[in-house]
Order: C-alpha cells, then structure tokens, then sequence
C-alpha cells in the first residue's frame, strides 16, 4: 500500500475535468512546441514523440480537491530530454505551458526537468483517450494534477513568474503534492 | 476589519471572459461557515463600491465545497446591473487565507 500525501483520499478512477470545453485536434498539424529562452526552439510531431518515448512507470496521480488515483501507469518522453534539446539558456526559471483548448499552466523548471516529469502519450498501456488529454499531456508525480496539463502543445521556458489558469484563481506557484501546496499564501 | 485589494489583469482567464481579478490575502479572520463568509464578503462589496465606483445590488452564495482537508473554498456572485463579480474564499481551517474575485471584461 502507498502513501498517500497530506489531505488526499483514494478513489477508484478519474474524475473528468474539462473546465475550457474538450478540443478537437487535428493530429496532422498538431506539434508539441519548446520555445522561449532556448537557443534552439523545437518541434515534435506525434509520430515522432512515439519513436523517442523512453520513459515508463507507475505512479500515483493526485487531484488537488483531495482525490489521488493509485498505480497508473505512465509511458512516454522524458520532458528532461526534450527540453534538453532545445538547449536552455541559464536564466530558465518557470515552464509555462499551454494547451490547445487554451488552457495554461506554470511550472517551476527544477520540476519541469526533474526526473520522472513525462510527456505522457499512454496511460495504462493505451494511447491517451480524448477526455485524457490525446494526444499529449504533462505528468509529474509529485505535482498536483492540475499542473498536468491535458493537450498541451507547447512550453515556454521564461525567468519570471506569470500565473496560468488555476494560479490566476488562488492556486500555488508551485503545487507539491507532499508540501500541501494547494494556494498561494501557505507556505 | 481592514482589507487591502489588489486588482490587476488576468490573461490566462481570457477565455472565461475574466479581465481582471482582485486579490486579497491574510485578513486574519474567522470564517467558520456560510454565515460568516456571507458577512465577510458584506464587507468586501463595501470596499469594492468604494474603490470601484461598482454598485453591488446583490450577493449569492453558490456554494462551496474542502479542497484536501484543511481548506475550504466558498463561492459567491456579487451582482452590478451589468453582470456580477466571482467571489472565491479560501479558508486554511477556518481561518482566511485568500479570496480571488473575477471581473469580467466590460463591468470595470
């Protein structure tokens, strides 16, 4: 049995949230983008991103209202290596991602590269299903989920702080799982 | 009850229709239910007629619901004839750490 982090109750599988709509993506155009402070922007195709997935676990999954969904299993690209491509420049400090339903979020760049961050193309042993974020989508497993951003496209590596969508409404820079960290203003 | 607000704008809720959000962090107070919220935020439309020039003309509780178990997010509406604002209280147990008001675009 694992531990499960301050606050967070099982429950026996996802809960959906789709709070901008479920966008429809065209797998044709659609490329997964580093840009920003790199010296080099990149771009993968989904084909690609298959032939380079190199990363697979299991892992919890913990929704920042209090629900965590045990043993998933994770397969794709590490997000390390990928960023690493783009060679960043030294001044990196946050992640900010967006997703083609317009969503955002931002990420502090040591979670961003740190060691089990996964740009997610299968979970469970099947290709992401639409309302899972199909075709990509950001998992780091000491982050509360909404820092897992579904259909993402892109990621901006920049040196100061700017709110995504849920940090615009209250919710932490940050968002450490084991730290509580669920708003701004607990440290 | 002194309470500071800091408005500023919010591009990543564009999309929702939210220009804006007002912050206000650490009043130090007791919010122990929907009682005490209702009145918390009686005082919080007083400070936004002042600071706004906004006419509130009604307040809603929406609901509110434990985000883990140590916090609890209160929702309300604060009615202008032109719309209203979101109200988001977030209390750290039951004390006030933070509320989040959205302004959507057009009411400021």
């Amino acid at each position: 049995m694992t531990e499960l982090p301050p606050g967070q109750r099982k429950i026996p599988t996802f809960v959906i949230y789709r709070i901008l709509g479920q966008p429809e993506v065209d797998i044709s155009k659609w490329r997964f983008v580093i840009s920003g402070l790199v010296e080099k922007e990149v771009s993968f195709t989904y084909d690609e991103l298959k032939e380079m997935a190199d990363m697979e676990y299991t892992s919890d999954f913990h929704c920042v209202t209090g629900w965590t969904v045990e043993n998933v299993r994770w397969r794709g690209v590490s997000l390390r290596k990928l960023i690493s491509m783009a060679k960043p420049k030294p001044d990196v400090e946050w992640g900010y991602v967006t997703c083609v339903d317009g969503y955002t979020t931002v990420i502090p760049y040591t979670d961003l590269i740190s060691e089990k961050s996964i740009l997610v193309l299968e979970m469970n042993g099947e290709p992401l299903t639409p309302e899972q974020g199909y075709p990509a989508r950001i998992f780091i497993p000491h982050l509360y989920g909404w820092k897992s951003a579904k259909w993402v496209w892109k990621v901006e590596l920049i040196d100061r702080y700017v709110d995504g969508y849920w940090e615009a409404l209250g919710y932490h820079e940050r968002g450490n799982v084991w730290r509580d960290e669920r708003f701004k203003g607990y440290r | 009850m002194k309470i500071r607000l800091k408005i500023r704008e919010a591009p990543s809720l564009h999309k929702k229709g939210i220009s804006h959000i007002i912050e206000v962090f650490h009043t130090e107070i007791q919010i122990d239910g929907v009682k005490r919220a209702r009145e918390y935020v009686e005082v919080l439309s007083r400070e936004i007629e002042n600071k706004f020039g906004l006419k509130i003309d009604g307040i809603e509780f929406t609901g509110n619901e434990d985000i883990g178990s140590r916090y609890i997010l209160y929702r309300f509406r604060l009615y202008t004839k032109d719309g209203y604002i979101g109200c988001r209280i977030v209390t750290f147990f039951n004390r006030h750490l933070l509320t989040i008001l959205t302004v959507g675009e057009g009411l400021l």
